[in-house]
């Protein structure tokens, strides 16, 4: 069996407890406007081409071999400013865990462990269930972030291997969530409320986006939503960058431009979870 | 902080707080003196003219110069950092090259360097210098017939008497200073200073504060690494602070008063004005019976430092598997925030293994070292003795180069690697051959001044730098460790195990500095597996690179009798820039006269799986622990650790972590490739950006532009 991803990283400081591994999942089915990984969402594997790197000097042509692209890779090897990406690769399971053991003893050593991100995760729930289970077989902590918008029956099969979750909270308000990221939030949320009453821990993940969710009111729909059904272990405001920006540019996209929200703005709705 | 230490903090920023020398007229006689009597006596003559050090509120005295204007000893001082060896500094002057033209080097392979000579400062806080004297007479009496050792032993005597005097003199000023003084609290201090005085260094000090007035005044007749003053002066302090003679807010004021003139000591009009590496200690570690050694002596002695903006000393804290981890924690807290840069991390692990495996050092004998300089381990009046610094990738290009028609006809990477292992022993044999010639030359200086300070100088009749003196650390620094084992690993990779392409073509690429196919070039720096990233394959081949380096040594040993641990640490010139400046293209990817990678990180591009990988990779490529003498290990974290106590927790982990899979050293920047960039750009809105360098810290701006570059293109986290 294998799986598509488009990144693996080491030394994780921000994807859960401790010192972790994020295994990033190609595909997802959302669109959020401010996403900062554009590529991840298309389940294909795609070329991310940087036209501003792009010097002109014509090694991409002169090493294809192909008439049409099979992303062999490489044009990307041999371009000599990076222009060019390759984004998406198949990995079967044992691969991907024999990269993740490798910093087993960090992960034991700091109450860390592997978190299965994306895009989204659940979407190829196979593999993922696969990898959850090699990894519970080493010892490895697991944690799965996910934006929930996936059937419960979907969470049921994992749940048994997965220690933890963080759960993506966009925003309370239905119709804005559907403008904003395409597909209401019903679902979402009925996923949220179940899983709050698993027993396993929940660490909520709100981005902060100006102009859509960065008021005082929305935050505090959110924090009632969450004290009326099971407080989280944990909950993280993350302010909006736009470091993701230049690759939707590369995909042949244009990003929707948000600004970054101010540090006095983050202090203001952190203060509504009183963090 | 008080007051007082505040402003003495400001002065020892502007001037220089030792009294202008005092020239000496000496009486021709003495050239009638055998040597060691005549240097001696007039060394003794110098020190006792000059002017005793008492300022508005000084509590330590003894603050020398032996030079200054139209002043000097007018003898060789052996004060070991700037001067006064008569033969190291014919050597350097052959030998030491300090400009850009290479032409000390010799045969590109190798140059000489700065060697260390660490007092013993606990053998005179515990025996005092009358129990040096009483050594002394003893030993007169059985070298009676051995001229040489008699004379030296004669010397010494003088010595040690003199510096007896100049105490007292010291004692005597202060009393008379106290005698002048109104203001009732710095009266009090001078009779202190005078009573201290009076009784150290001569006996034994009997408590803190004369514990530190004994370092400091012995300090200027060597001034090198103070030790591991956390366990000598712990008894003392512990001491005091039961009977209620100090506070912890008392000692920590004594400390940062004493750090203030170990700073001072290198002028801050000098040009290294900016560099940790003039004096630097170790702090906690192994104690001899295997308990860790963090005490709360150790904690004052940081939380001091931290309290004082210095340049210097710089701290090194010997991380073991007994290390609490609180303890740790605090210490790497006050590293991110030190704003001077001057604390590292070193682990007792895998260099007391070394010391026990390789020197035959009991575990009691290894767990007594510090470390000094720039990033040298040493041992208490034993003297530090690598004192070159050489090209360990000239052999693998001999290899490539000299005896192509040889690897070219190689079949596998074994017959190649026996190859390289022959042109490797030559080197390393050649190295040696200079570092004992260096060390001949270096020989012929008599040390009369500092050698009381050293141990056994007094039981062997000659002064540790004619080689009397034990457990010396000692050994090869070496340039290009990680081109070495990339260059092997890409030689493995690309030409025997995935046969992309073979031996014969990839020299002539290399001949043709890469030109004759760019692409190869493309695919070794994309697609090779460099050290660093943890790939198995790499790090294979590091382990083997280590473990040949450790056969070819193990057995033999240097003209001063140490076994050869190898180092990779730069100093203050970038001998990796000119060794690399001379050397032709390498299968890393390194061009034609490129500069080699300093230290154990890995640079420029070849770095991609992070700084997780480049500790695993490091931490476990030297399973013989022979890559344990002047080691560093340089790693940049994003200026966001310093304040974002979430990811804080996690860093200390890691670190942790690296030093459980036994990594040796590390040290830490908090900055970004792009502030350096822009640092190198517009250097003065960047004046007081400081770096770890090369075992010690400085001011980027003020580094040599090859320094620069090295630093700038180090693994980012």
């Amino acid at each position: 069996m294998t799986g598509k991803l488009f990144d693996i990283e080491h030394g994780s400081f921000v994807d859960g407890p401790g010192i972790r591994t994020t295994v990033f999942f190609k595909g997802c089915n959302l669109k959020c406007a401010w996403c900062h990984n554009p590529e991840s969402q298309n389940f294909n594997t795609q070329m991310l081409f940087y036209k501003d790197k792009c010097t002109g000097c014509g090694k991409c042509r002169e090493v294809c071999t192909h008439d049409q692209c099979v992303f062999c890779g490489k044009c990307a090897l041999y371009c000599p400013v990076d222009a060019r990406q390759i984004c998406g690769k198949d990995y079967s399971v044992k691969e991907v865990i024999d990269d993740i053991v490798k910093d087993k003893m960090f992960y034991d050593n700091s109450n860390g462990g592997v978190t299965f991100s994306g895009g989204e995760c659940m979407l190829q729930h196979d593999f993922l269930l696969e990898l959850l289970k090699a990894s519970k077989e080493k010892g490895i902590h697991t944690a799965v972030d996910t934006a929930g918008h996936i059937k419960w029956e979907v969470f049921e099969k994992i749940l048994p291997f997965t220690d933890m979750f963080l759960y993506d909270f966009k925003c309370f308000d239905s119709q804005k969530h559907k403008k904003y990221v395409g597909v209401d939030n019903s679902l979402i949320l009925d996923n949220l409320k179940k899983l709050l009453k698993s027993g396993k821990e929940i660490w909520v993940r709100i981005p902060i986006i100006p102009t859509v969710n960065d008021t005082v009111e929305e935050i505090t729909e959110i924090k009632n939503f969450l004290d009326e059904n099971g407080k989280p272990a944990n909950i993280e405001l993350l302010p909006y960058h736009a470091m993701g920006e230049n690759k939707y540019r590369a995909i042949g996209k244009e990003p929707v431009i948000f600004k970054t929200p101010s540090d006095e703005k983050m202090n203001e709705l952190k203060a509504v979870f009183g963090i | 902080m008080n007051e007082r230490i505040i402003n003495l903090v400001e002065m020892s920023k502007k001037v220089d707080m030792i009294p202008a020398p005092v020239g000496v007229e000496y009486s021709p006689e003495d050239y009638a003196l055998p040597e060691p009597i005549f240097n001696a006596k007039r060394i003794m003559e110098y020190i006792n003219a000059q002017t005793v050090y008492i300022t508005e509120s000084n509590r330590f005295t003894g603050m020398l110069r032996y030079w200054g204007g139209s002043v000097s000893a007018g003898v060789p001082s052996d004060s070991f950092m700037r001067g006064g060896h008569t033969f190291n500094d014919l050597c350097n002057k052959h030998y030491f090259n300090t400009t850009e033209n290479y032409s000390k080097y010799r045969e590109n392979l190798i140059c000489k360097e700065w060697q260390h000579s660490t007092p013993n400062h606990n053998n005179i806080i515990k025996n005092g210098i009358t129990g040096v004297l009483d050594k002394i007479k003893f030993y007169k009496e059985q070298y009676r017939f051995e001229k040489d050792k008699y004379e030296f032993l004669q010397a010494e005597e003088i010595v040690c008497n003199g510096v007896i005097k100049w105490a007292e003199k010291c004692s005597k000023e202060c009393l008379e200073a106290a005698k002048n003084e109104q203001d009732i609290v710095r009266k009090a201090e001078l009779e202190a200073l005078s009573v201290a005085m009076h009784n150290v260094p001569k006996n034994p000090a009997k408590s803190f504060y004369e514990g530190l007035c004994s370092i400091i005044f012995c300090f200027y007749f060597l001034p090198d690494s103070v030790g591991t003053i956390d366990r000598y002066l712990y008894p003392l302090y512990k001491n005091d602070i039961k009977k209620g003679i100090i506070t912890r807010n008392d000692a920590k004021e004594l400390l940062q008063e004493f750090f203030i003139y170990l700073s001072n000591y290198t002028s801050p009009t000098s040009f290294q004005a900016d560099k940790t590496a003039e004096c630097h200690f170790a702090i906690g570690g192994y104690l001899e019976n295997g308990e860790d050694g963090f005490n709360d002596l150790t904690k004052l002695i940081v939380e001091a430092l931290m309290e004082i903006d210095t340049r210097r000393p710089a701290l090194s804290l010997r991380w073991n598997k007994k290390t609490n981890f609180e303890n740790f924690k605090f210490y790497l807290d006050c590293l991110r925030k030190d704003k001077n840069n001057r604390l590292a991390i070193v682990n007792d692990e895998p260099r007391i293994k070394g010391l026990m495996d390789i020197s035959g050092m009991s575990f009691s004998e290894a767990s007594t070292y510090t470390m000094v300089g720039c990033n040298e381990p040493a041992f208490p009046g034993a003297m530090y003795c690598g004192t070159t610094t050489g090209n360990i990738m000239r052999c693998l290009v001999n290899t490539l180069y000299e005896r192509t028609k040889e690897v070219v006809k190689a079949k596998t990477f074994d017959e190649f690697f026996e190859i390289f292992s022959q042109e490797l022993d030559k080197d390393i044999k050649r190295m040696i051959h200079y570092n004992d010639l260096f060390d001949k030359m270096c020989m012929k200086d008599c040390n009369v001044l500092s050698a009381f300070l050293m141990n056994k100088t007094i039981e062997e009749g000659r002064s540790h730098t004619q080689g009397g003196s034990e457990k010396r650390f000692g050994g090869l620094t070496v340039m290009g460790t990680t081109n070495a084992i990339d260059s092997l690993s890409i030689i493995k990779q690309f030409v025997y195990d995935e046969k992309r392409t073979d031996m014969a073509h990839l020299i002539d690429t290399l001949k043709s500095n890469w030109e004759s196919d760019s692409d190869l070039h493309t695919e070794i720096m994309r697609e090779g597996k460099f050290f660093g990233n943890g790939y198995e394959e790499a790090d294979d081949v590091a382990r083997r690179f280590t473990t040949e380096l450790y056969n070819l040594t193990k057995n033999l040993n240097t003209i001063r009798g140490t076994k050869i641990f190898f180092g990779n640490l730069e100093g203050y010139h970038p001998h990796s820039a000119h060794f690399g400046g001379m050397m032709p293209a390498t299968p890393d990817g390194r061009y034609d006269g490129e500069a080699l990678t300093v230290g154990s990180s890995q640079t420029k591009g070849r770095d991609r799986e992070g700084t997780m990988a480049l500790l695993k990779s490091i931490a476990t490529c030297d399973p013989c622990c022979v890559l344990t003498g002047s080691v560093v290990t340089n790693v940049m974290f994003d200026k966001s650790i310093i304040t974002d106590d979430s990811k804080f927790e996690s860093v200390c982990k890691m670190i942790e972590t690296y030093f459980k899979m036994g990594g040796l050293h590390i040290q830490l920047s908090f900055t970004s490739r792009e502030e350096l960039l822009k640092a190198k750009a517009t250097p003065q809105e960047y004046k007081n950006l400081k770096v770890r360098v090369s075992g010690y810290s400085a001011n980027f701006i003020t580094l040599q532009d090859k320094i620069q570059n090295d630093i700038i293109t180090r693994t980012n986290h």
